[in-house]
């Protein structure tokens, strides 16, 4: 009884494709079977075929008038456009730039021992890689969620501009303090090695710092460029 | 056609507002329906088109057509109306007040049928039966009823429907399935499918 009751919900399922001529050949034919010993089944074909027609029949309604876009309507888009190929090639850009002087830094790193370091580097790297796929993705295949309010767009821009600067300049000052910590840790373990520091060791820590904040700023930069 | 409709997109791609105000004219027929369906309100229907094709216009540029497993521009250009819809419904969601089935819009004109040789009474039932049909479609959940749309009412294969759904296409398959069960029951449940109701007027005349 629970057999058959499955099989017959199963052919009720089927039903739908069956109408579009969408179910294989052989569910066809055992759907048919089915069909010709099952009134219920029958019936409600007959009913599912009539929605569908009827569906078919509903009157299409005329546009209201032209959804034709004026020169104005149209220039919204105006500062939309330039920024979002710029915007993409800064965060490529970005990306790319966040990845030499990771390379630059691991080799810098590397030569003052600090072996940890390298997977430290190598991380942020690949996010920034991640990121910069990810977003080629969005811009094509969620352009369509990309529905910003049209009015007060012209501002828009602006505004995320603005804001992707702040958020640069945020998470740049932010950098700054865990680009200080290699500094400090590295010292102490540097210094007892040469048995002080001399000024090249110090140049180079130096550079370490500085590289890491601009590696920082650059995947800012990168993820402030995805925000548009 | 098919080849000019290309030849529109690429110069629309590169900014040339009369190449795509082209497309709009192609294609603003089935997206105003389609936004008419989905919201059951012309005015709704019509702010949503209208902000599809302003979307449309912006995303032009990043359209890749014609690629393997990439659906065309029609497909394309519903997946934008249909967001354009989600988008007015999440705000009634947002804005209770608003009435889900705008009950004002019961006269309007979106019933406009072609046939004035009908006669008066098939020409009543033919009203009747869209009237509660747009009831019906208005009680699906929003996937089944965009699906519903693009399938029955707007004739797409169910490829296309999957492009302009961002479904695949076993869930495409089951949203129809289960939609047209759920009118099924609904047009029952108000004797529209009644045999004597519905076979004469569609298939004997």
């Amino acid at each position: 009884m629970m057999f058959w009751f499955d099989r017959h919900r199963r052919f009720r399922d089927q039903l739908s494709a069956y109408i579009d001529g969408a179910l294989d050949p052989a569910a066809a034919t055992r759907l048919e079977a089915h069909l010709g010993e099952c009134a219920r089944c029958r019936t409600e074909l007959e009913q599912l075929r009539a929605t569908v027609a009827a569906l078919r029949e509903l009157p299409e309604a005329q546009a209201p008038r032209s959804f034709a876009l004026s020169p104005e309507r149209a220039a919204v888009r105006r500062p939309a456009v330039p920024a979002a190929p710029l915007a993409f090639g800064a965060r490529i850009a970005a990306a790319g730039v966040a990845v030499a002087l990771a390379a630059v830094l691991v080799v810098d790193l590397g030569d003052l021992g600090g072996d940890g370091a390298t997977e430290e580097v190598t991380t942020p790297q690949m996010i920034a890689e991640r990121e910069a796929d990810e977003s080629e993705i969005e811009a094509g295949g969620a352009a369509p969620d990309a529905v910003p309010e049209p009015y007060g767009t012209p501002g828009a821009p602006e505004a995320a501009a603005e804001d992707a600067d702040g958020e640069f300049m945020r998470d740049s000052g932010v950098a700054e303090t865990p680009a200080a910590g290699p500094e400090e840790a590295e010292a102490p373990a540097a210094a007892p090695s040469d048995g002080g520091i001399d000024a090249l060791t110090a140049a180079e820590i130096g550079l370490a710092a500085a590289l890491g904040v601009l590696i920082v700023g650059s995947l800012a930069l990168a993820f402030a460029g995805r925000k548009r | 056609m098919q080849t000019e409709e290309a030849a529109l997109i690429e110069r629309s791609q590169s900014g040339d507002l009369d190449a795509f105000n082209a497309l709009v004219l192609a294609y603003q027929g089935q997206v105003y329906n389609l936004c008419l369906r989905m919201l059951g309100s012309p005015q709704a229907a019509e702010d949503a088109a209208q902000e599809a094709f302003i979307a449309a216009y912006r995303a032009v540029p990043r359209f890749r057509g014609g690629r393997p497993g990439r659906s065309g521009f029609r497909a394309w250009l519903l997946r934008i109306a249909a967001n354009a819809c989600y988008d007015e419904l999440r705000r009634r969601r947002s804005r209770p007040q608003v009435p889900l089935e705008a009950p004002a819009d019961d006269d309007r004109p979106s019933a406009e049928l072609p046939a004035s040789d009908e006669p008066l009474e098939q020409r009543a039932e033919r009203l009747e039966l869209a009237r509660c049909l747009q009831e019906g479609l208005a009680s699906l959940p929003a996937d089944q009823r965009l699906a519903v749309i693009l399938r029955d009412v707007q004739g797409l294969a169910y490829e296309e429907v999957a492009g302009a759904t961002g479904a695949s296409l076993g869930t495409v398959k089951s949203r129809i399935s289960r939609g047209r069960a759920a009118l099924r029951h609904f047009l029952l449940a108000r004797g529209e499918l009644l045999p004597s109701r519905f076979r004469p007027s569609s298939e004997s005349s």
